[in-house]
């Protein structure tokens, strides 16, 4: 069993067709929540950091993968390997992209060579009209 | 723990030595399931000794990420084992020196247990 968790605002939401974002707790409070039911593992994907075009939140990141007593997938406002390698190095196991790898699938080959496939991961957003891409590029 | 082995596949230069032990990269070929490299995700490891790491825990499951096991030469030093399409060393040990195979600080309450029974005696 993998849960996946929704950053928006540096609390957790839950999101109906990718809108209206309704708070549902605390992101370590959640993953202390996790340790207890003893999950797989735990994807947390923060779902401002790329449209905003802001940096990953390392501080939040770190401290997530401190309290995880299991691997951890982070994905969000994630465009460079120099990214993917800072946040594998604050002990996350794996890294998601998404809209960067959309528009530049070599990143995906980059990363794979930097950090090792087992941790690169590409998450497709879908809708009905095609793919769906946070920073406006492409159809929506 | 695999940089406390004498030699490893992965390099060169010479290990740490502390354990009396090479290691091998898996050979896919031998593999039962058609399964690849890294080895990633949860598995069982069968403790041989449970006085020690070990103790208290029961069918533990652990988290790994590897493509190269150790190969001790001695089974003295085998403090558990974990079948990857081959039974590897999961957890050795020689004199004080300690060393898992699998992540244990991701590794829920089998984890939890193992490092508290290490911080225990050490």
């Amino acid at each position: 069993l993998i849960p996946c968790l929704l950053v928006h605002n540096g609390g957790l939401v839950k999101t109906v067709n990718f809108d209206n974002p309704k708070y549902v707790g605390d992101p370590i409070n959640a993953v202390r929540i996790y340790n207890e039911k003893e999950v797989d593992e735990l994807v947390v994907l923060d779902i401002d950091a790329t449209v905003k075009g802001a940096e990953p939140d390392y501080q939040l990141i770190s401290h997530l993968a401190s309290e995880c007593r299991m691997p951890l997938c982070y994905g969000g406002g994630v465009r460079t390997v120099a990214q993917i390698e800072k946040i594998i190095s604050l002990g996350v196991e794996k890294v998601a992209v998404s809209s960067a790898a959309v528009e530049n699938p070599k990143l995906i080959s980059d990363a794979a060579t930097r950090v090792g496939r087992q941790s690169v991961v590409v998450v497709i957003d879908v809708r009905k009209t095609g793919l769906l891409s946070p920073s406006g590029s492409g159809n929506p | 723990m695999q940089m406390m082995a004498r030699a490893s596949e992965e390099g060169k230069l010479p290990g740490l030595g502390w354990i009396d032990a090479t290691v091998e990269r898996f050979d896919t070929r031998l593999l039962e399931s058609k399964t690849h490299l890294p080895h990633m995700g949860w598995n069982d490891a069968r403790p041989v000794r449970t006085d020690t790491l070990f103790s208290g825990l029961n069918a533990p499951r652990y988290y790994f990420l590897h493509s190269y096991f150790m190969k001790a030469d001695r089974e003295e030093n085998v403090l558990a084992t974990s079948n990857y399409g081959v039974t590897f060393a999961s957890a050795v040990q020689a004199g004080n020196v300690y060393g898992t195979q699998f992540h244990p600080e991701k590794s829920h309450q089998w984890g939890v247990r193992l490092l508290k029974n290490f911080a225990e005696f050490a």
